[in-house]
């Protein structure tokens, strides 16, 4: 009875494994070239590839931007392999280089098959070549032939240059100044009265937050973009953090201060170049990325906007 | 046991026999391959000989030894965590020897050995060339030898003993295997090797 049981668990994890196997590869054709006979589990699988599913300064508190990332990783989560879990690997190892595509270490047979060996899939020497594909996670071997070898993933992108791509796709702009009072040549606003400050027409593209995916080197990274905050230069020397895109001003709202993004200036503008004060309008982002097992933070500032305003004091005639 | 030596051929040729049907055969086997021989051969009678005579036989003949020695050497190493894996260099090569190497660790990083040897029913060499024209573009001295192979008498079991094999697996089935010489000027009768596998895919042994 126990064998039976031990059978069972065994059956499980064999089957599990070879299902895993199988999924990981399921973008391409495969079989089982040959069975261990002792455990009756594939010992050479092989493949035709197909086209396989061919990454500011932070304030005090923010979160950090991490690093790179390792640009070779093992993840089978997506074909049912939890064990290992997936992260990062060595890109090199006496069985080869990394392979993001294939999940194994590649390296060309050698010697190359001979003639009408099945590894050749039909090929003849000299055309393309076999690879081993060498699977420490499972054990497996997979022997693959292919016209040109696989990417070496170490040379290729870092997860945070993949997730660059992304947040360039994301097209992340400045906030558009919205300011009362507003910089038209017939505004004017006061010392000692409210100024308030937020972002005019938000979008995701300014405000956040916005989501976006990128595939480079057998890596797939999802970026999530979010405002931390809006840093405004007054143009007095002093700057304002807002953590929110702001309050649009209405009239109604009269002399009352911003609820979450305002300012009162202590000095009228006349003394500045055009009578005005600039104010610019720097977006921080923080940019969360998660892909080839790993996940990682980007800071991006620097996206900024500037418009100005005059600011004039109030005369109070006495007799 | 059965040991069926099938094959004849002209002396510088390498030849197909499919006849000798130990394991049988059937549609969804991978077919034969053709050696890649610069003279052709014609298709002969079956003939067994136990003195093998021509250079076609002694290999062939060295080629069924060294898959029995295959076999021989997988049972040491899976049945002995001792026995240093370097000794599958004797037996095999290539594709075969990587991934058996690679098998072989795994199951000793698990603490899991063998028990009992597997029975080989059946050799039969199918082919042979002893076309050596280019071996580095793959034309080596080749053998392709069809094994019919019995593990009901073999478990893999971790350290407490418990088995690990799955109840579904087969207790006998039939592998193609390529057998091949790369040290042929050198070595001609020691040095051939196993380099890849082939299943075919039959029941059982029933053939034989």
């Amino acid at each position: 009875m126990l064998r039976l049981i031990a059978r069972v668990l065994a059956l499980s994890i064999v089957a599990a494994c070879f299902v895993a196997l199988s999924a990981t590869l399921a973008s391409a054709d495969t079989k089982c070239q040959k069975t261990d006979a002792t455990t009756g589990t594939c010992l050479i699988t092989v493949e035709v590839p197909g086209q396989p599913g061919s990454p500011g300064t932070p304030g005090e508190g923010d979160p950090k931007d991490t690093g790179s990332g390792a640009a070779c990783y093992w993840d089978g989560t997506s074909q049912g392999i939890t064990k290992p879990p997936p992260g990062p690997v060595p890109c090199t190892s006496p069985d080869g280089y990394w392979s993001n595509t294939y999940h194994c270490y590649i390296s060309a047979a050698s010697p190359q098959p001979i003639a009408g060996d099945p590894a050749w899939q039909g090929h003849q020497p000299g055309d393309g070549a076999v690879y081993n594909c060498s699977q420490p996670q499972t054990g497996m071997l997979i022997t693959i032939w292919a016209q040109n070898a696989p990417p070496n993933s170490g040379a290729g992108p870092s997860p945070r240059e993949v997730a660059q791509i992304a947040i360039k796709q994301m097209g992340l702009t400045a906030i558009e100044i919205g300011i009362a009072p507003n910089s038209g040549p017939n505004s004017i606003g006061l010392v000692g009265m409210p100024v308030w400050m937020w972002a005019a027409n938000p979008n995701e593209h300014s405000v956040g937050p916005i989501t976006s995916s990128a595939t480079a080197g057998g890596i797939t990274i999802t970026a999530t973009a979010k405002l931390l905050h809006v840093t405004w230069d007054m143009g007095d020397g002093e700057q304002v953090v807002c953590k929110t895109a702001g309050t649009p001003y209405r009239p109604e709202y009269g002399r009352k201060d911003s609820p979450d993004c305002g300012y009162t200036y202590k000095l009228s503008s006349v003394r500045e170049p055009g009578e005005a004060y600039t104010v610019t309008a720097t977006s921080s982002w923080v940019i969360t990325w998660a892909g080839a097992g790993q996940t990682g933070t980007i800071r991006l500032d620097g996206l900024n906007r500037s418009t100005q305003i005059r600011i004039g004091e109030a005369q109070v005639l006495v007799d | 046991m059965t040991k069926r030596l099938g094959f004849t051929s002209w002396a510088t040729g390498a030849l197909v026999l499919a006849a000798v049907a130990a394991c049988g055969s059937n549609s969804s086997d991978p077919p034969t391959t053709s050696p890649a021989s610069p003279s052709s051969t014609s298709p002969r009678a079956v003939t067994t000989s136990s003195s093998p005579t021509s250079p076609s036989e002694v290999a062939a003949a060295n080629a069924e030894s060294v898959v029995r020695r295959y076999y021989a050497t997988l049972d040491q190493v899976r049945q002995d965590p001792t026995v240093p894996l370097a000794r599958l260099s004797r037996a095999e090569n290539g594709i075969e020897l990587n991934a058996d190497r690679r098998l072989i660790t795994k199951e000793r990083q698990q603490h899991l050995r063998q028990v009992g040897s597997i029975r080989l029913v059946s050799v039969v060499v199918q082919s042979v060339s002893l076309d050596n024209s280019d071996s580095k573009g793959g034309d080596v001295p080749t053998a392709q030898v069809d094994v019919c192979w019995d593990v009901s008498a073999v478990d893999l079991v971790d350290r407490k003993g418990k088995s690990v094999v799955s109840s579904t697996r087969p207790d006998q089935g039939s592998t193609r295997y390529f057998v091949t010489n790369p040290k042929w000027i050198t070595h001609p009768s020691d040095g051939w090797r196993v380099s890849n596998g082939q299943d075919l895919k039959l029941a059982s042994c029933s053939g034989s």
